[in-house]
């Protein structure tokens, strides 16, 4: 089981340099302690040694911080199935998933744990995900939408290693009650989604008895 | 003096809960007349979760005229035109994938205002016209079509 570490999980472009400092930062640190080497030995001063061991030590700290966090995750999880490494069932992995909502985790944080329990594969996680409720996934980890307007809130939660969970939130006026659905994730915005749950193309769209 | 508010009855799209209503010019070629029995309720859709429908009560079905009921309709049975189920439901087909959207009325015609009731949702008024009848659907990629009906 491999886990990224928590940089890769929060943001891409440093991610990568990241990345490229963890494959050619032992390489180029022991090159320069190695001119290091040559230079002291023709009695120049030494401070080529320093960025050598900056670049080691840099790679020592990703590597710790990678180990930490995928041990976190093992202990995580072990303590939120009760010492169960495999799960009967679905319905027992949105338990578990509850669970890890109740304690603020985020949601790539519950999909990465469902990643790891459902041994199935993808399709395993989606059913996970849609037994639980694509609304009540979305109000419990707190989500924040991409865009509001007028006809509805549409929410884009990344999930690791799947396609995006995009969810239109259509308020009815007059009883107020909240209704969420799930949608193409590539969809932009609240109208584009809501036309497309009618199958209409969303200039055509526009219903007399909502939002007048 | 009283005030008295005028309906914009000019709309093309009507929403209630998983249905959407459309409004088009004439009705579909192969619609039929159908006979209301007395004391029947005009029933659009069935939800199978809840077992909550669609209906038109039975004051306002006097004005419907005309409308298309699935299963008086031979010419309905032909696979190109589309298929009755077993449980009295319109399915048709789209490219290669059939779409079963549990309606028991595809389209009808009105010549007064009626309104269209739901256990859940608040009553809409369809200005008079010809109305098809669209169920809502949502993405999903564990389907094969990747998208599923909504049932209320």
């Amino acid at each position: 089981m491999f886990r990224e570490p928590r940089f890769l999980r929060e943001g891409r472009g440093l991610a990568y340099m990241f990345l490229g400092l963890l494959l050619f930062g032992p390489t180029l640190g022991l090159l320069a302690i190695f001119i290091a080497y040559l230079a002291g030995a023709e009695g120049a001063p030494s401070w080529p040694l320093y960025p050598g061991l900056v670049g080691l030590a840099i790679t020592f700290c990703l590597f710790f911080d990678w180990q930490q966090s995928w041990w976190a995750t093992v202990a995580s999880h072990y303590h939120l199935t009760g010492g169960l490494s495999r799960i009967d069932g679905t319905k027992s992995l949105a338990r578990a998933a509850q669970r890890h909502i109740e304690r603020g985790h985020t949601a790539n944080d519950i999909w990465r744990f469902v990643a790891a329990l459902s041994d199935s594969g993808r399709d395993d996680r989606r059913r996970t995900l849609q037994d639980y409720g694509y609304g009540k996934f979305v109000q419990n980890i707190k989500a924040e939408p991409v865009k509001s307007d007028k006809w509805g809130s549409l929410y884009r939660i990344e999930l690791w290693d799947d396609e995006p969970l995009t969810v239109i939130e259509v308020v009815e006026p007059k009883t107020g009650e909240h209704y969420f659905h799930r949608v193409p994730p590539l969809t932009r915005t609240p109208k584009h989604a809501v036309a497309w749950m009618w199958e209409i193309w969303a200039k055509q769209f526009a219903p007399m008895n909502l939002h007048k | 003096m009283k005030k008295v508010k005028i309906p914009d009855l000019s709309g093309e799209h009507y929403w209630q809960g998983d249905l959407l209503f459309i409004r088009r010019a004439v009705m579909p070629l192969d619609a039929t007349a159908y006979k209301r029995e007395e004391g029947e309720r005009f029933v659009i859709a069935v939800g199978e979760a809840s077992g909550h429908a669609h209906v038109v009560e039975e004051d306002m079905a006097e004005a419907i005229e005309e409308l298309e009921r699935i299963a008086n309709n031979p010419l309905n049975n032909p696979p190109m035109m589309g298929n009755i189920d077993s449980d009295n439901t319109w399915s048709y087909r789209v490219g290669v994938e059939i779409r079963d959207q549990g309606l028991r009325v595809r389209s009808f015609r009105n010549s007064a205002p009626v309104t269209v009731k739901h256990e859940e949702h608040p009553p809409i008024t369809l200005p008079p016209g010809a109305w098809d009848i669209r169920r809502q659907r949502e993405y999903e990629p564990t389907e094969q079509t990747r998208q599923r009906q909504v049932e209320d």
